[in-house]
């Protein structure tokens, strides 16, 4: 617990994760801001989908994978000894493909919440609101909680998954390239409804898509190759990258 | 395409022949060997009917030496009957007499040899013996405990065979277990067996079952009781002494020609006699 | 004839050959049910409708044709095993799509799949054998409900957990992962996600499971103890619809044979109406979401 930023949510030191015999990410250092949106970018396979699972624990999913290193979410250490139920709480997810699941709606939202205990109808009636609201999807979807989410369509779908994960009140939201199955149209109301979220939670987001990223993210991380090459205020990266293969990832040489 | 549908129709019309066909097939051979019409001479015949006459089927059959092929398939008494009837086998076997209505059909009884029944228990049971009333009491219901007969006290786990069974037929003939038309031991059993198989075996593994069984299929793993102070013996039935016994009968639509004589002569000749007699049968020609 | 038109037409032939296949699979299933319904159906009236159905004696000597207990004993026996095979095969299929390491899957499945090799006959004097002596032990003869039941619970495991884990196996990854990303624990998953999302499957494995139960002659046959009465415990005797075909149907003729094929009808109904049933359960889950 030294020297600890108050602005710093999670910091990563000398991180370094193996598939087997292969390593996927080689000494990332790095400190995430609080209420603040990050974006990773770099080309496929650079790490940088992985290095958000890291985040939240999701490798631990996959077989033979290990890391070394730090990561320390408020100075804890959330690979050392911790629940990691708990960390899922604090840490949520919302993945590329919008994935509700085949229940209705409001069971998609209260998911979260009744898998933490809580149980009284009035409680979860609130936190549905509260989260569908939120999410910029209440007045499409109140009149028909009951219905299933699948009916609904892809921008509306993410929406919930939005708002299924901010229904567990986490402090940090990881987003995997959530708008990039949608249509543009949804895709703005979508980076509209990150900007907004940054009040309440601190976001990493990965993302393909340049553009949203200078649109929409604070600072910006470069991966290229299990590495991070670059990370700096957007402004920096997107105007005065330091890193030369930085500048020719941004101006479109490769990737 | 013209010619496509007529391959098609084609194929669909082969296909409706070949079913048709051995539907023909089958009406053909259903037709019984009513001798006359039967020209081509057989080198097989089927047997179908009693478990308890099977196995000594199986055995002549084996021991046969005639040419033909004998199939053997055991399907009860009531099957069998049926089975000569329609014509689906060659000779029916039956372990009970045919009725009045079997008869009238033109069904022809030839008894190849007689076989007690034997009233079984378990080996462990004390009882050795029980009069004929008793064994109607215990078959009918009246009688529920062994300790009203002399045994231990406990439940009689009453085993019969199912209702078309020859072996069940003449027992409840023999033993007065019948009342217009109903079974009184329909009522008193628990167990329904569908071959000699399952009875022994239900009679092995429960301590106070009873049952009945064809005394040629009697061993060492069940007791044979006592009726009304006689043992079951083939000697005590050919003395006329031991009461429950039937006969074991081949039963053929109208009187037995051809390749089915062939075989009955063989089985009613000494040799065929011999091997009777060596399953504890009892031989008729004698 | 270019190669051109050899194509189409071998492709026209295969169209055909396709329709005909299908056409005498749907005219097998339309004859046996018309002749079942046709032969049986009319044995119902001459008998009585009231006679039949809610008589309590089968007696074919005497023209006494009640099929009630029968009735009784087919549906509590399939409740049974239902009960038994029902629960047993979903959490060995959740085993073996969920919780087994992928080696020790690989091993129970062909195993289960072996069981359902097992000829019904052997299935039968097993539970003859080994089954009926222990339930003597506690009472009855031992030939008794309880022994089909636990029989055919054990005899309708491979079907259930087959089709149940290959529904469960159907489930998208990524619903557990959205569970798992929420702080929602393996098991837990399991039973709020993956069973839910595959309903339509499981409840498929069940009605077939129902249906070979309450289809399934020889092996209770061998166990049920045949008597036909009442039950009045599950150590009773009794005798299932199809174990009275199987015991009379070589040798009935005329009213008696027809009243087994009337029996038959019986029990069609009650296939259909168990899959009804559980088609209907399984559509009502699904508006409710």
């Amino acid at each position: 617990m030294n020297n600890m930023n108050p602005n710093v949510k999670i910091s990563v030191k000398n991180l370094n994760l193996f598939y087997g015999n292969f390593q996927a990410l080689k000494e990332i250092n790095m400190s995430i801001q609080k209420n603040k949106i990050t974006a990773f970018i770099g080309p496929s396979g650079c790490g940088k989908s992985t290095f958000l699972k890291t985040l939240n624990r999701m490798n631990d999913l996959v077989e033979g994978c290990k890391i070394s290193g730090e990561i320390l979410m408020d100075g804890v250490d959330i690979y050392n000894n911790y629940d990691i139920l708990d960390l899922r709480k604090r840490v949520g997810m919302v993945f590329q493909k919008p994935n509700p699941f085949p229940m209705s709606i409001y069971d998609n939202i209260a998911y979260g919440p009744r898998t933490h205990g809580i149980r009284k109808r009035k409680e979860l009636d609130e936190i549905v609101e509260t989260s569908l609201r939120q999410a910029s999807v209440w007045d499409d979807v109140k009149d028909r909680l009951n219905s299933n989410a699948l009916a609904l369509s892809g921008g509306q779908q993410q929406r919930i998954c939005i708002a299924r994960a901010i229904a567990v009140k986490p402090e940090v939201l990881l987003m995997d390239e959530p708008t990039s199955a949608l249509d543009p149209i949804s895709t703005l109301k979508i980076e509209d409804l990150i900007t907004e979220l940054k009040k309440n939670y601190t976001i990493a987001i990965v993302t393909h898509n340049m553009q949203q990223a200078s649109r929409v993210s604070d600072y910006t991380a470069f991966f290229l190759l299990g590495e991070l090459v670059e990370f700096n205020e957007t402004i920096k990266i997107f105007t005065i990258p330091e890193n030369k293969k930085t500048e020719d990832y941004i101006t479109g040489r490769f990737g | 395409m013209k010619s496509l549908k007529l391959v098609s129709l084609f194929l669909a019309g082969a296909l409706t022949f070949t079913l048709a066909g051995c539907n023909g097939a089958e009406t053909s051979s259903q037709d019984p060997s009513t001798g006359s019409s039967q020209e081509a001479s057989k080198t097989s015949l089927l047997l179908d009917g009693s478990t308890s006459v099977g196995p000594l089927a199986e055995l002549l059959a084996e021991n046969y030496t005639g040419g033909l092929e004998i199939k053997v398939q055991q399907t009860g008494s009531g099957t069998g009957i049926q089975s000569t009837l329609d014509g689906s086998c060659d000779i029916g076997m039956a372990s009970r007499d045919l009725t009045a209505e079997e008869e009238a059909e033109g069904l022809v009884p030839t008894s190849i040899a007689i076989d007690g029944i034997a009233i079984i228990v378990n080996a462990e049971n004390p009882v050795t013996g029980l009069t004929s009333e008793q064994i109607t009491k215990i078959f009918s219901g009246e009688i529920t405990n062994w300790s009203e007969v002399g045994g231990n006290d406990a439940e009689i786990i009453v085993v019969s065979r199912e209702a078309g069974s020859g072996t069940r037929g003449a027992f409840e003939e023999l033993l007065s277990l019948e009342q217009d038309g109903i079974s009184l031991v329909d009522e008193a059993a628990e167990v329904f067996c569908a071959s000699n198989g399952e009875v022994k075996q239900n009679i092995v593994s429960k301590p106070n079952a009873i049952g009945y069984l064809s005394l040629g299929l009697v061993d060492d793993t069940v007791r044979a009781l006592d009726v009304d102070s006689v043992q079951a013996t083939s000697e005590n039935i050919l003395a006329g002494t031991y009461p429950v016994a039937r006969p074991f009968l081949f039963v053929t639509k109208g009187e037995p020609a051809g390749e089915v004589k062939e075989f009955i002569d063989y089985v009613l000749s000494a040799e065929g006699q011999e091997l009777v007699a060596s399953e504890n049968y009892i031989r008729v020609d004698q | 004839m270019n190669s051109r038109t050899l194509q189409r037409i071998s492709a026209e032939t295969a169209k055909w050959i396709f329709r005909a296949a299908s056409i005498f699979s749907v005219l097998a299933l339309l004859l046996i049910t018309v002749f079942l319904i046709a032969y049986g159906a009319p044995a119902i009236f001459e008998i009585g409708p009231k006679e039949f159905l809610l008589g309590t004696q089968w007696q074919p000597n005497a023209k006494i044709f009640g099929i009630l207990p029968m009735i009784l004993a087919s549906i509590y026996i399939t409740l049974g095993a239902a009960l038994i095979g029902f629960p047993l095969g979903l959490l060995t299929a959740v085993f073996l799509a969920e919780v087994a390491p992928p080696r020790l899957a690989n091993l129970v499945r062909p195993l289960i799949k072996l069981l359902a090799g097992i000829p019904s006959v052997v299935c039968g004097f097993f539970g003859l054998m080994v089954l009926v002596p222990r339930i003597m032990d506690i009472q009855g003869a031992g030939n008794s409900m309880l022994a089909a039941m636990i029989i055919l619970g054990i005899m309708i495991l491979p079907t259930v957990v087959s089709i149940s884990e290959t529904a469960l196996r159907a489930v998208p990854s990524s619903y557990k992962e959205a569970s798992y990303a929420l702080g929602e624990s393996r098991i837990s998953t399991i039973f709020r996600v993956t069973i839910p999302a595959a309903k339509s499957g499981i409840l498929t494995s069940f009605a077939l499971g129902a249906g070979r139960a309450i289809g399934e002659a020889t092996a209770v046959a061998l166990v049920a103890g045949n008597k036909v009465q009442i039950p009045s415990s599950i150590f009773d005797s009794v005798r299932t619809l199809t174990t009275n075909c199987v015991f009379e149907m070589g040798y009935a003729s005329g009213l008696h044979q027809r009243a087994l094929f009337a029996t038959a009808v019986i029990l069609f109904i009650l296939i259909i109406l168990i899959n009804i049933a559980l088609s209907v359960l399984g559509n009502k889950e699904e508006k409710h979401e």
